[in-house]
């Protein structure tokens, strides 16, 4: 009966192929299914006699349309688009913090600065204090709320990598599982076609979410590395786990270990790239932006007087942690240098100033040292507060004190026996400190006689100029001598060899000791989200530093605040304050437009691929629906044939007695 | 090999470039409605930098022109102070003129003297002149009142000897607030001339004091050389008023008793005065009205010569209260103990007491030369007319010279001004500038973006018509 086994087979095969093309048609629309098809071969012939006859058709397989090199670069792909896209949408929030449509930290900068240049007009103006101060507020909290938005993209960033990981874990315990099936399905020798498409569709996924690499093993299973270590394994997974460890950066290890992965792509590489990298990167350049700031203001207002003159009592806000160990081992945010602080007292009955010069050096001194060395300054004590590790310096009753280096009402007269008594006058313009010297080089009376003069030399013992104090001089007239001071000499005598000096002083504080410790200072704290504008001169703008003489129009110290806006202070002296954060603007701009070509063209790229990959494994109804005609062709070919052959049987059968029939 | 297209890929294509398209038509849009080219920093990164620093730039060149126009504010309104400052010092030299003349009645003068008293008092007020709550003429010190009148009618400087200087863009600064003694007291000082009988002349060194002085030469005591037996009379030291070294002055005697009992005396060659020797006090004048008081009680018997006079006396400048010994021997320094001013003598010729009008010429501050003019218009020194006369002509020069100061300060702020306003306009055109500068960087060509906006609704239109016609082709639309 072997004439009936080709049609049987030919309509087992079209039927095979039939159920098939209706399983493509069903999948027309689904994720991951690839096109499969049957593939048919000629079943084993048949030997009768030493003729071969063929006995029909087989199915040999159903077989998914698959290029395993592109699905390999389609997995890849995603997990480089995963990547792009995760840092994109964080930067672009990045972005918009730094400069949103109105009121950005540029303007709150450029603002500051500009008002204090307008006060220099009108220094005793309280309602433009008042203003300088509240534009002063607002940067700070410019720079706060700038912190906060970037320390809020950090913790969303967080939320975001520990949702991802759990994913990744049920989803490489998902494959794993599949793992299992494929393995026992292929053992039997079949295909397991459908849980081969499930499971490339979930490493797809998992791709999104992290940058993986699959190794193909026996039995159609797969091995899944991610971030350098096997996640799966046969049919068996390795739980992630997301940490924020002690130096504040996120990290991906595997449970139960504490070594960081290495984890490229996906959306984990890309927000752990943000999180690691381009955050503290940010935050940092902010800080620092904060920080010179706050130091440069500070010490400017520091070293000025206020409306109200010399202080008697002044109390820092920026505690050392510890009162003995030595300075630069202290903690302090803004440490100071080896240098000098020059400490002015006035006798507030004579209006009679001293100047006087104290060393500093942080290697060697301690806070309790910096205020014992203060407290030899006449008039005026320094005390440590061991709570707050703060120096608090007052003045003798009937006395006050200041840094702005003003010369000393009377110059160091020593060295002179003559009865013209020398005084010192105008304001010092220089930019360095010096110490100017005079000399008497004849003797006689001042004003009178002939070829009296006064010679100045600095402190390097250079000449300064020579001034008459002789015939021609009237007594009492300011002489100017350099860079601003004046020096006058009453009528008297003076005799040849006869010195007074004096300091003058551009930089009362060069050590920045007063910075340092927050001693009437413009800001309290150093870096966001603690920076603020002392509350001493918020509730009374008139100790806005605006003098170094104390008086009401006396603009010097303004001017000298002012000049921080054009000082190159960032980027090793190259970018001034507005143009450092504008660099930090520009930077993450270009960082987004980066990533946002670098995503338009993976993109593009994705999309070849899937062209790609649908004309190799996608399904065309079209196509199936010709294979549907065809085979539904065979069938009914394969019918007709057995019912030929029915039929040839048949007439044989009737042939044949019926009892045999 | 020919790709398989799919309806998947068909859909696929579509989505992805309908949404490509989408959202071309999106950001073109919204560039329409904002006008703005740069939406977000990374539309454009290097031109957003320079919109930045040029916004920083022209936000910075608002302040300079509101800082120039205070500077303008200050420098308008001291003009305009000082422009009457120098209407009434013209006027006083209109009443200065006049009171020189000799044909004024002491009424006349008097009445000049009060208008030179409101006239200084005008000028105070104006010195005090503030510009929204700050004095113009006192410097750093500009909430004081730079100058005050005391009780004598004196006015003292209070303000600060520094200058304000305000910033009017970058790098450049305009001086606003003027010390008083820019304005008021600029001193060019001369040879002081010193007027009076007692011989006194101005000495080499160089003086300090101000304005009008008075030099009294006051008498201590007198010294007769040895031999003659005359000795100073009881009133000699208060009522000698001969002055000189030792020969400066003789006394001649003759001894006509021959006993020393009486004889004649004679100062200078003067008038001839019999005395005895019961004289404790003979006054003695000379021929120019200076006057000895001699004790002749033991004149050397038959004496008959000249006597050789030695007789010291003190100088002062601040009406005795401090007096300085003289030395007939050249320079001396005479220091007022109210203002520490040293004024320079030269005592060599000093002959004679008195008191000697001191004029340090060119060094009359405003205040100082109306103040004399007034005083010496009201004659408070009693001088007669024709004195009188010299001396208020002697102040038009004075008065001549703080005017001239005064209208130089008008001139330096004019200048400042029109300085003022060129950096403004400048200030202006940079902005200007600057404002197109962003408009090119930052704004949106409007025309461009209507025109691409136009393009990709056409692209838009004709993707989802394609993807319409080809996803409807199907082979079923042709089996029956």
């Amino acid at each position: 009966m072997s004439l009936l086994g080709p049609g049987v087979s030919a309509l087992n095969a079209a039927q095979t192929a039939l159920s098939v093309i209706g399983e493509n048609l069903a999948n027309a629309n689904t994720p991951g299914y690839h096109r499969q098809v049957v593939d048919l071969t000629e079943s084993d012939p048949t030997q009768i006699g030493n003729i071969s006859v063929g006995s029909g058709v087989t199915v040999s397989d159903t077989r998914r349309q698959i290029d395993n090199p592109l699905e390999t670069a389609i997995t890849n792909q995603t997990y480089s688009l995963a990547d792009t896209t995760a840092q994109l949408n964080q930067l672009q929030q990045v972005q918009t913090s730094l400069s949103p449509s109105s009121g950005s930290l540029h303007d709150d900068i450029e603002q500051f600065f500009n008002q204090i240049t307008q006060l220099a007009a009108q220094p005793s103006d309280t309602t433009q204090r008042a203003v300088v101060l509240g534009s002063a507020q607002q940067l700070t909290t410019a720079f706060n709320s700038l912190n906060s938005d970037l320390t809020q993209v950090s913790n969303g960033v967080d939320a975001q990598l520990s949702n991802t990981v759990a994913d990744i874990n049920s989803l490489a315990q998902r494959i794993a599982q599949l793992n299992g099936q494929i393995q026992s399905v292929s053992a039997r020798g079949v295909n397991p076609n459908d849980q081969l498409d499930q499971r490339d569709q979930l490493i797809n996924q998992l791709a999104g979410d992290i940058g993986v690499q699959v190794f193909p093993t026996d039995l159609n299973q797969v091995t899944v590395l991610a971030g350098g270590v096997p996640v799966v394994v046969g049919n068996s997974s390795t739980a992630l786990k997301f940490s924020v460890n002690s130096s504040n950066q996120a990290q991906i290890t595997v449970s139960g270990s504490t070594t960081p992965l290495t984890i490229v792509g996906g959306q984990v590489g890309g927000l752990l790239t943000v999180r690691n990298q381009t955050l503290p990167d940010v935050q940092n350049q902010l800080n620092t932006l904060a920080g010179t700031l706050a130091q440069q203001v500070d010490n400017v207002q520091a070293t000025g007087l206020g409306l109200s003159g010399p202080s008697t009592f002044l109390a820092g806000t920026r505690g050392a942690t510890s009162l003995t160990k030595p300075l630069n081992q202290a903690g302090l945010a803004f440490p100071p240098q080896a240098g000098s602080l020059f400490v002015s007292v006035t006798d507030l009955s004579t209006g009679a100033r001293t100047l006087t010069q104290i060393n500093i050096d942080p290697a060697t001194q301690s806070l309790n040292d910096v205020a014992s060395a203060l407290s030899t300054v006449p008039n005026i004590q320094a005390i440590t507060d061991p709570q707050t590790g703060t120096l608090q310096v007052l003045a003798k009753p009937g006395f006050a004190f200041d840094f702005a280096g003003q010369p000393p009402t009377a110059p160091d007269t020593s060295g002179f026996t003559g009865t013209a008594a020398p005084q010192i006058g105008g304001q010092y313009t220089g930019t360095g400190n010096d110490k100017y010297t005079f000399q008497v080089v004849g003797s006689g009376t001042v004003g009178v006689t002939a070829n009296l003069t006064l010679q100045v030399k600095d402190a390097g013992g250079n000449p300064v100029t020579t001034l008459n104090i002789g015939q021609g001089y009237s007594p009492g007239t300011a002489l100017t001598v350099a860079n601003g001071v004046t020096v006058k000499l009453a009528s008297g005598t003076a005799n040849n060899g006869d010195t007074f000096s004096t300091p003058v002083v551009a930089q009362p504080d060069t050590a920045g000791i007063l910075t340092a410790l927050g001693l009437g200072t413009f800001f309290t704290g150093s870096t966001p989200p603690d920076l603020a504008v002392q509350p001493a001169l918020v509730n009374n703008p008139s100790l806005l530093a605006g003098s170094r003489s104390g008086d009401p129009g006396d603009n010097s110290n303004l001017l000298r605040l002012a000049a921080v806006h054009d000082q190159p202070l960032l980027a090793n002296g190259t970018q001034t304050l507005t143009q450092g954060f504008d660099a930090l603007v520009g930077d993450v701009a270009t960082q987004v437009q980066q990533l946002q070509t670098q995503q338009t063209s993976q993109q593009a790229i994705g999309h070849q691929l899937q062209v790609q990959q649908q004309s190799i494994s996608g399904i065309d109804p079209n196509e199936e629906m010709v294979n549907l005609l065809n085979f539904q062709r065979s069938f009914q070919i394969a019918s007709q044939y057995i019912s030929t052959v029915s039929a040839t049987l048949n007439s044989l059968i009737q042939i044949l007695p019926a009892s045999i029939a | 090999m020919e790709l398989r297209i799919t309806p998947q890929v068909t859909v696929a294509n579509a989505i992805a470039n309908a949404q490509n398209q989408s959202n071309q038509l999106a950001i073109l849009q919204q560039q329409a409605s904002t006008g703005n080219r740069i939406l977000q920093p990374s539309d454009d990164p290097l031109g957003t930098l320079q919109v930045l620093s040029d916004q920083a730039q022209n936000d910075r060149l608002d302040i300079y022109h509101q800082n120039i126009a205070d500077a303008q504010a200050k420098l308008n309104s001291s003009v305009s102070t000082l422009t009457q400052v120098g209407q009434l010092l013209a006027q006083a030299k209109q009443l200065a003129l006049q009171g020189s003349s000799t044909n004024n009645t002491p009424g006349s003068l008097q009445a000049m003297g009060d208008q030179v008293d409101s006239i200084l008092n005008g000028v105070v007020g104006l010195a005090n002149t503030q510009q929204n709550g700050v004095y113009l003429y006192g410097g750093t010190a500009s909430q004081t009142a730079p100058f005050t009148v005391n009780a004598q009618g004196q006015v003292t400087y209070n303000g600060s000897t520094q200058a304000v200087n305000e910033p009017i863009s970058q790098g450049q600064q305009v001086q606003t607030l003027y010390t008083g003694s820019q304005v008021f007291q600029t001193l060019q000082r001369g040879a002081p001339v010193i007027t009076g009988t007692t011989g006194a002349a101005a000495g080499t060194g160089t003086d300090s004091a101000t304005g009008e002085g008075t030099l009294t030469v006051a008498h201590t005591s007198t010294a007769y050389a040895p031999g003659s037996g005359v000795q100073p009379g009881t009133s000699s030291a208060s009522g000698d008023t001969i002055l000189g070294p030792s020969g400066a002055h003789t006394l001649t005697i003759v001894d006509t008793s021959g006993t020393g009992a009486s004889g004649t005396v004679q100062l200078d060659g003067g008038p001839t005065v019999n005395f005895t020797n019961t004289d404790t006090n003979l006054q003695i004048q000379g021929a120019n009205g200076q006057t000895v008081f001699l004790d002749t009680t033991a004149i050397a018997p038959g004496f008959s010569g000249s006597v050789a006079i030695t007789s010291n006396g003190t100088l002062s400048v601040d009406g005795g209260a401090t007096t300085t010994p003289i030395n007939f021997s050249g320079n001396q320094v005479v220091t007022n103990s109210q203002t520490g001013d040293v004024t320079n003598i030269d005592s060599t010729n000093i002959r004679q007491t008195g008191s000697d009008d001191i004029n340090n010429a060119g060094a009359y501050d405003v205040f100082q030369i109306l103040t004399t003019l007034r005083d010496t218009l009201r004659n408070s020194q009693n001088l007669p007319p024709s004195q009188q006369a010299t001396a208020v002509s002697q102040t038009l020069q004075e008065l001549d010279r703080v005017h001239t100061s005064v209208l130089t300060v008008v001139g330096q702020q004019s200048a400042s001004l029109s300085n003022l306003q060129a950096v403004d306009q400048h200030i202006q055109d940079v902005q200007l500038q600057t404002k197109q500068q962003i408009g090119n960087v930052q704004g949106a060509d409007i025309s461009q973006v209507v025109i691409g906006m136009q393009e990709q609704q056409n692209l838009l239109q004709a993707t989802l018509y394609s993807a319409s016609r080809i996803l409807s082709l199907s082979l079923l639309d042709f089996l029956k």
